[in-house]
């Protein structure tokens, strides 16, 4: 099962992302979504997602463009080498641009 | 007998020791003589050693040990007694021989020699002499054989055996396949012996042998004969060859047999009587590279009841026959079928065909099925105009004036304009020539048309996207960390879309082209070319999942397209031809050679499905040859950009590249930075443009 976890600090907020990234998570993303309208910062922190699929990409795509369009800072970080590789071959660095990555 | 050794010592039996010990024997295995008993000064001379000889007698062991024993016991006396007087006898004169003889046997020492195919060896205690067996040879010690190098001592019994090969005649008969000559290959046979050599004697000795080939020939003309006659060959046969095979002594093959070869018959042919040929019929090049329009004399034509073509019957071949007497039937020749167009018939049994309507006589050969008929021709006295309207027709079409603004002219046979075209269109399913300038216009000739070269154009990067999209897909399945929970739910749908979001934006954009531009000529094109618009549409526009969205969908579209592109090409050009003097901001397309015989092109585009010849100067714009092109000049001093385009296994000809050039030959691009002369581009193997 996908679960979340915030971690606040002031103005800037880290979201662990726990489990599979993928059309299950569609609703919560919603949820999600709703959340994070409160902060300036959000590092999204993938370290404990181990699988992905299409959908969960595009949520993902979804999210990180609605934040980018209320201005607020986006950074991903924690993607483990095999969801790397996964991004990779979509070239999802390109779609969301390059700085969005951190380690 | 065996190894025999001479021993020395201070007395008897410390030469006895002494020798057995070098043959590693016992007292009972060898017999000993003994040549000189040792003295101590008696007769003063000086001391001098026992000398005895001690030979091995394996073999009668027994005996040996009772004349030992009888020797040893009751001999013993009357031996040393006559030993002696023996040496009480022995002069000075021998007494020396027999030290030479010791010298000589001490030169021996350690060393082993061969003799008479022998070996014989002399070890001294501080060296064994040792044998290298080389080849040919195989020796065995003691019974057991030797392989590498092996030491001697005298106790061993050495064995000497040459080998010996000996290959037998090996022989063959075949018949080829088609019964037309037997063949015998015969690898005579050899006898291969080996000698041992003396060989001197030394520290290390390799015994070799010396080898002998004796080549052994023994098939017999009979045989050759019987093996002929189970073989059922009866016929051709060299009795010459077979005598050279029996005597020969190489390995070689031989014909001995022949049969008749069928001679083959002629398939029927038309002879053409009358000149048909397109090539023939561009105008006349002056010396100087001009063209002389009024010795024009390109369109042939025919009268009524003017022969055009004899129908020549086939001619039937010859039989054969085999070597086993069989015949063998000549190929089938077949005659050629006429199919008869309009304004023309047959006469004497369909032998002759003759024009019946006075025109241009038509000719096509595929195969053995000939098309001949007349074209009727039109002529248009004067301008195509809103006064004389667009011009259709059947046949060619001349048109005497120009083609005005925005007017048309089709036809389905040879479309020839005396003077310019501005702003019109001409198209003809077959050669299109203008005598003069064309300007802002779309000239279209063969049976394919500019619409249908943009959309192959397109197709070429549609089918690589999409193969490659292919590959992506397969790769992200085979990826450990993705998981496929939605595919059964959308398809490929969400996945597609990603996709397609960045690394295959080209996919978006071509593929919309496509639809666009199959829209816009819906009426021209057939329905195939418009289903795979849908395709598209439903593959990579769709906003809700469809039966598109998979694999087996996306591979067959993926054939679609090649099927489409492929019929696309391999449509003929043989009939089509595009030859103008001038061109100007317009679009020219043919599926056979183009010609710009005059001053040349500015900012057109060209696609030619043969070659392309420009004498004159490309200026901007865009031409392809499919078969290559050969340009005077391109390009300009200001540097418009030109380009020039062919396929990756043509070459690219410019007599004067200028600034602004840019050359592709398949995919990859080169772009003239200044000027250069007398330029030939191709690609290399490692898909470079090179000049040379």
């Amino acid at each position: 099962m996908f679960s979340y976890e915030l971690v606040q600090d002031g103005q800037s907020v880290t979201i662990y992302f726990k489990g599979d990234l993928d059309i299950e998570v569609t609703e919560i993303m919603e949820e999600i979504i709703q959340e994070l309208q409160f902060f300036e910062t959000i590092h999204i922190n993938l370290s404990e997602v181990l699988f992905v699929d299409s959908t969960g990409i595009g949520l993902l795509i979804n999210l990180v463009n609605t934040l980018k369009q209320e201005n607020k800072h986006v950074m991903i970080s924690g993607t483990q080498p095999e969801v790397e590789e996964v991004f990779k071959i979509i070239q999802l660095k390109e779609i969301l641009g390059e700085e969005i990555f951190v380690k | 007998m065996g190894q025999t050794i001479i021993s020395k010592g201070r007395n008897i039996e410390e030469a006895i020791n002494i020798g057995l010990e070098i043959l590693k024997s016992t007292r009972e295995e060898v017999l000993i003589e003994i040549i000189q008993k040792e003295t101590k000064g008696i007769l003063r001379i000086g001391s001098k050693p026992a000398i005895v000889k001690l030979t091995k007698t394996q073999e009668r062991k027994k005996e040996n040990k009772e004349e030992l024993r009888e020797f040893n016991s009751v001999h013993d006396i009357e031996e040393v007694i006559k030993n002696l007087d023996f040496n009480s006898h022995v002069s000075m004169t021998d007494e020396k021989q027999e030290i030479q003889k010791l010298c000589l046997q001490d030169e021996l020492e350690g060393k082993v020699w061969v003799k008479n195919g022998k070996i014989f060896c002399k070890p001294s205690p501080l060296h064994y002499p040792t044998i290298t067996v080389g080849r040919g040879v195989k020796l065995f010690k003691n019974n057991e054989l030797v392989t590498g190098t092996t030491v001697v001592t005298e106790t061993d019994q050495f064995d000497i055996k040459v080998e010996e090969e000996v290959t037998e005649t090996k022989w063959n008969i075949t018949i080829d396949r088609d019964k037309l000559n037997v063949i015998l290959h015969i690898e005579p046979g050899m006898r291969k012996s080996f000698t041992i050599k003396d060989i001197e004697p030394d520290y290390h000795i390799e015994l070799n042998a010396e080898e002998h080939i004796e080549i052994r020939n023994d098939l017999q003309y009979e045989q050759i004969l019987q093996e002929l006659e189970t073989l059922n060959v009866v016929r051709g046969i060299d009795f010459n060859e077979i005598k050279n095979a029996v005597n020969t002594k190489k390995i070689s093959s031989f014909i001995i047999a022949r049969g008749i070869k069928p001679k083959e018959g002629k398939n029927g042919w038309i002879e053409l009587k009358v000149n048909v040929d397109i090539q023939q019929m561009r105008p006349k090049l002056r010396e100087d590279g001009t063209v002389d329009f009024r010795e024009l004399k390109n369109i042939p034509t025919v009268r009524k009841g003017q022969v055009i073509a004899i129908v020549h019957p086939p001619v039937p071949g010859l039989p054969g026959m085999t070597v086993t007497n069989e015949p063998i039937p000549a190929q089938p020749t077949y005659p050629v079928k006429v199919q008869l167009g309009k304004g023309v018939t047959t006469v004497e049994n369909g032998t002759k065909i003759v024009a019946t309507e006075t025109g241009r006589p038509y000719f096509e050969q595929k195969g053995m099925l000939v098309q001949v008929s007349i074209i009727e021709k039109f002529i248009h006295q004067g301008d195509v105009d809103i006064a004389s309207g667009n011009i259709r027709f059947k046949g060619d079409v001349d048109i005497l004036g120009n083609v005005e603004d925005g007017m048309s002219v089709e036809a389905d046979g040879n479309i020839t304009i005396f003077k310019n075209v501005n702003r019109a269109n001409i198209i003809s399913k077959q050669a299109i020539f203008i005598r003069q300038n064309v300007i802002g216009s779309q000239i279209s000739s063969g049976k394919n048309n500019i619409l249908i070269s943009e959309l192959v154009h397109l197709l070429s990067i549609i089918e690589e996207h999409i193969e490659k999209l292919i590959l992506s897909i397969k790769q992200l399945m085979a990826s450990s960390a993705f998981k496929v929970t939605d595919l059964k739910q959308n398809g490929l749908f969400p996945l597609i879309k990603l996709l397609l979001s960045h690394k295959f934006r080209v996919l978006v954009t071509t593929t919309k082209q496509y639809m666009e531009v199959s829209k816009k000529g819906n009426r021209l094109l057939e329905q195939s070319w418009l289903d795979l618009s849908e395709q598209f549409r439903l593959c990579f526009f769709a906003h809700v999942p469809n039966e598109w969205h998979s694999l087996e969908q996306l591979t067959i579209l993926l054939a679609n397209i090649r099927e489409l592109v492929n019929k696309s090409q391999t449509e003929d050009n043989q009939n089509s031809y595009v030859e103008l003097l001038y061109a100007l901001n317009s679009t020219i397309y043919c599926s056979g050679d183009v010609a710009v015989l005059g001053q040349g092109c500015y900012n057109c585009k060209i696609h030619a499905g043969g070659s392309l010849k420009i004498n004159g100067v490309v200026r901007g714009g865009e031409v392809y040859a499919r078969l290559g092109a050969t340009i005077k000049e391109t390009g300009s001093e200001t540097g418009v950009l030109t380009r020039i385009i062919v396929p990756s296994d043509q070459t690219i000809k410019i007599e004067l590249a200028r600034e602004g050039t840019v050359i592709q030959i398949g995919k990859v691009k080169y772009t003239f930075q200044k000027e250069q002369h007398f330029v030939e581009a191709s690609l290399n193997e490692k898909e470079q443009i090179v000049f040379n």
